[in-house]
């Protein structure tokens, strides 16, 4: 009954989501035809969809093997919690809380207080028309209310993969992000397509990229935590083409976030601002049809169906084609101002655009580029890690050299060697710290040496920015600070730290796999780990192999470790549950394997790393959101 | 057939912890290193976009084997790249060879980046 | 001429992943066809004939090679269709990392359509014929050459393809 409840919801969404393209095409015909005015239709809209949400939850929590999704996803042994997150744990459920998100965003924008009324309701006419197509690929083809026949007595399980605590906040965090930029899309598409030709669009814009993009930051460092602890393997980024996908749109957004201080401030970039706009959204739609149509090979395999995939490409092409189009046909509307120096602000800013739209682009080619050849060639290769790091690092370099100097820049024109005159206080320091850095990492591989002097670097030169500006306002109170050089100092300190955290993980981790006996001792780093055993244990929903390691260092102990390997009864699957004890330095992360068969000892596999500064990769994801969070608050500030 | 090969990639993706057992490490540390530096340029060819070192199926632990045993043989990298690359094709190459029909992989970047370059910094009178 | 870069380059990309589309990313093409048959060394067993490459070579006729195993489920699937495939030609097994025993018990029970059957201890003999899971199936000519490869189980459906290609020779 709930679920015709649910269907009947999302019906209703679909019927007033319509409006958004039926109200100007009516009122074309006859200019007094008002049926419902935008902003009421999005809470409405709001309503409908969240309570068809709910009830798909309901379903959830209370078992309803009648339904397919909760016969293929849930289980009656499963704990409450994971039963929840088992609404987006899987395509139809996820592709509902996708058009929640969606249509979250339309009512948040619709009570959002916009001096322009015209750009308001035109950009709610696009969301709008956006939340009925996607809710009409719901309803022709994923609809999670679908009954099996006849209903199931027990259902299979949640991937028990997916049976994790960082699996329930990453996808909402994550389609927070993706989702967001359907706003901006929106707000973009309304002014070319009604050629609004007020440049105070940007400042409409400005708070829905911030947020969108904090939380996409969030929502990725989340992920990534998300296959460091639970994949068992040490890495935190396999450049899967799933990761690529939302690695896309966060380069194009973080373009964005920059091209958007110009376009505030000097009025320059106009057009491209709404660009990278309408790419950003439509790189989150194209990442949405790689995952879910089958056409790549990826870790995240959802279940797949071509009629899908199908109805995502149109949609993608409608969506990317009426962008493209409106964006070409409006022309130059915005005049052209005057010519980017290469050394000023705005040439700053613009190399970062160039470097990180390059990379943006050379992510997607490898990623798709395997489809491509295929139907071309007919040959089928591989693009993977390799491919990705080899090209990774002339990108980053110019990326990072950019991030040093930029700031210090003046807007429209500055001079090379008045800069260096100005800088050269810094550049005393970062000779210092270099050799400092060098020093410390005396006789490692060359490239991690570079990679932490760049980012020591980066960290410097923010907070010798920051002290600069500072000194010279003696009377500033701290509650005084500009949060624009807050949101920069955190967010630029939180690139620096994730460098950091990157290359110490990936370059100068220390791995120890053997089997070993209860009561061995094996050493890594400044630690001594030693084996005490290993215990069967139940939860809930599976039986579990705990091992148990007693961490010394220096000959104290420190405390104990469990990592487990968890047999899960209804699906016969196994995860592994790493243990990871995390310093400042580094973390020690212990994954257990199977107990060795080869005589009657007790010895197991056990995997032992040591991963240099990864704590430092999460610590920078959180400043880079925290950054975004600041310039949210700055951008709304101004507003009241 | 599509059910069939899904079940069968099943049966090989139980479990995810098994990697680089501790019987296969060769005790020769140098060997060992070049070892996982191959094993990192070979895909795994019925799992999802893993290698072979980090990958728990059958033929990865096979290749990893091998590519172990031809080493303690005396044979280079490169040999042992190539040998795999005769067998199984391109696809379990990692990083694609460079060819006519992989060039767009380097080029296309390239073109990318001076055409925007050029949006950018050209001069308007 | 915007308009039009536009619309051909939104159109070729739509073509390319609707093309995308319909192909099944996990299937991967043999290098090996078209080439001779490449060295491999198998054990023996102790109940079945055995054959070697200079075996494959030496008979002048079309031959099958199936890799196989008792403990592999998809291969019991396509047993019956590779019984009738041994009336037209022989066929040699393949086990991987198998023991003679299971085999016996296993070919016993349900027909034994292998001319002669060697063992893949290691796995290294698969590696060689670029074999990446179980079973597979290669269709060799006359001279030596490999003519077609098939992944997984022999369907009804794939006989009917094996006999085109029969019939094509």
């Amino acid at each position: 009954m709930v679920a015709e409840f649910g269907i009947y919801f999302l019906i209703l969404t679909l019927v007033f989501s319509s409006f958004g393209f039926l109200q100007p095409i009516l009122s074309n015909i006859n200019k007094n035809i008002l049926l419902f005015s935008q902003e009421k239709l999005s809470v409405l809209i709001f309503t409908f969809t969240l309570l068809s949400f709910f009830c798909l939850a309901y379903s959830f929590i209370i078992s309803d093997f009648s339904l397919n999704v909760v016969v293929n996803n849930s289980n009656t042994q499963l704990p409450i919690i994971y039963k929840i997150t088992g609404v987006w744990g899987n395509h139809e459920g996820s592709i509902l809380l996708w058009l929640l998100v969606m249509t979250f965003f339309g009512f948040l924008f619709s009570i959002q207080n916009i001096k322009n009324k015209d750009i308001k309701i035109k950009t709610l006419y696009v969301q709008n028309t956006l939340i009925f197509l996607i809710g009409l690929f719901i309803v022709l083809t994923s609809n999670p209310f679908e009954r099996s026949f006849p209903p199931e007595i027990e259902g299979s399980d949640l991937n028990p993969l997916l049976q994790d605590p960082g699996l329930i906040i990453h996808p909402p965090l994550l389609y927070l992000g993706y989702v967001g930029f359907s706003i901006v899309y929106s707000i973009s598409l309304a002014v070319l397509l009604f050629k609004i030709k007020k440049d105070d669009f940007v400042n409409v814009l400005r708070p829905w990229v911030f947020a969108s993009w904090t939380f996409l930051t969030l929502g990725i460092g989340l992920g990534s935590w998300w296959a460091y602890y639970e994949l068992g393997w040490g890495g935190f980024w396999f450049w899967d083409p799933v990761e690529n996908a939302s690695l896309l749109p966060w380069l194009t957004a973080s373009a964005l976030l920059h091209t958007i201080l110009i376009s505030s401030k000097r009025k320059l970039l106009l057009k491209w601002t709404l660009l990278l706009s309408i790419i950003t959204f439509t790189l989150s739609l194209l990442g949405t049809f790689l995952v879910r149509s089958g056409v790549l090979i990826s870790v995240h395999a959802f279940a797949n169906d071509p009629s899908r995939g199908l109805f995502i490409l149109l949609l993608l092409l409608l969506v990317t084609g009426a962008g493209l189009f409106f964006y070409i046909k409006s022309g130059s509307f915005f005049p052209k101002k005057n010519n980017i120096n290469l050394i000023s602000k705005e040439g700053a800013i613009s190399l970062n655009n160039i470097f990180m739209l390059t990379l943006s682009f050379t992510i997607l080619l490898g990623t798709v580029y395997p489809l491509f050849s295929g139907v071309i060639f007919n040959t089928k290769i591989s693009v993977g890690a390799p491919f990705f790091n080899s090209i990774l690092a002339p990108i980053i370099f110019p990326l990072v050299i950019g991030m040093i100097f930029g700031p210090f820049l003046k807007w429209g024109n500055d001079d090379f060697f008045n800069l260096i005159n100005r800088l050269k206080v810094l550049l005393f320091i970062f000779f210092i710290v270099a050799l400092f850095v060098w020093y410390l990492n005396f006789g490692g591989p060359i490239l991690s040496i570079i990679f932490f002097i760049f980012s020591s670097w980066i960290v410097t030169s923010s907070l010798f920015e920051f002290t600069k500006f500072i000194s010279l306002k003696p009377k500033l109170t701290f509650k005084k600070v500009p949060l624009k050089n807050l949101s920069q100092l955190t967010a630029h300190i939180g690139i620096g730290l994730l460098i950091i955290g990157a290359t110490g993980t990936s370059i100068l981790k220390k791995e120890k796999i053997q089997f070993q006996d209860p009561n061995q001792i094996i050493s890594i780093s400044k630690f001594d780990v030693k084996f005490m055993g290993v215990n069967n244990v139940e939860g809930p929903n599976y039986i579990s192999e705990m091992g148990e390691f007693k961490i010394y260092q220096n000959g104290e102990y420190i405390k104990s470790l469990y990592p487990e390997r968890r047999f899960y009864n209804s699906s016969d699957q196994i995860t592994t549950e790493a243990a990871i004890y995390s310093t400042i330095f580094g973390d020690l992360y212990i994954a257990i394997g199977d107990k060795n068969s080869l005589n009657d000892s007790q010895s197991w596999t056990t995997r032992i790393w040591f991963n240099p500064f990864t704590l430092w990769i999460w610590i920078g994801v959180f400043l880079l959101s925290l950054g975004g969070a600041l310039s949210l608050i700055k951008t709304l500030r101004i507003k009241n | 057939m599509k059910l069939f090969i899904t079940i069968f990639f099943l049966i090989f993706n139980a479990d995810l912890s098994k990697s680089v057992e501790p019987d296969e490490i060769l005790e020769n540390t140098e060997l060992e290193e070049i070892a996982r530096e191959i094993g990192r340029n070979l895909r795994c060819l019925v799992c999802q976009n893993e290698d072979i070192e980090n990958s728990n199926a059958d033929i990865a632990k096979d290749l990893r084997l091998l590519v172990r045993k031809k080493l303690t043989e005396g044979e280079s990298k490169k040999e042992i790249i190539s040998f795999v690359h005769s067998r199984y094709g391109d696809f379990v190459l990692f990083s694609p060879p460079f060819r006519y029909d992989t060039l767009g992989l380097w080029i296309f970047p390239l073109i990318f980046f001076i055409y925007l370059s050029y949006l950018f910094f050209r001069r308007r009178d | 001429m915007k308009y039009f870069f536009l619309v051909i380059s939104l159109a070729l990309l739509s073509f390319f992943f609707y093309k995308g589309l319909e192909k099944d990313p996990s299937i991967i093409p043999s290098n090996l066809i078209k080439k001779e048959i490449p060295d491999f060394k198998l054990n023996k067993t102790k109940l079945f004939p055995f054959f070697e490459k200079s075996d494959l070579l030496e008979s002048k006729d079309l031959k099958m090679v199936n890799f196989f195993a008792s403990w592999c489920p998809p291969c019991k699937i396509e047993h019956p269709n590779l019984i009738k495939l041994s009336e037209k030609f022989p066929i040699y097994g393949i086990a991987k990392k198998d023991s003679d025993n299971k085999i016996y018990n296993w070919l016993k029970k349900s027909g034994n359509p292998f001319k002669a059957i060697g063992l893949d201890n290691d796995g290294s003999a698969s590696i060689n014929w670029g074999v990446y899971g179980l079973p597979e199936t290669f269709l060799i000519s006359g001279d030596g050459k490999i003519l077609y490869k098939h992944v997984g189980p022999i369907t009804k459906k794939d006989l009917s393809k094996i006999f085109k290609i029969l019939a094509r020779e």
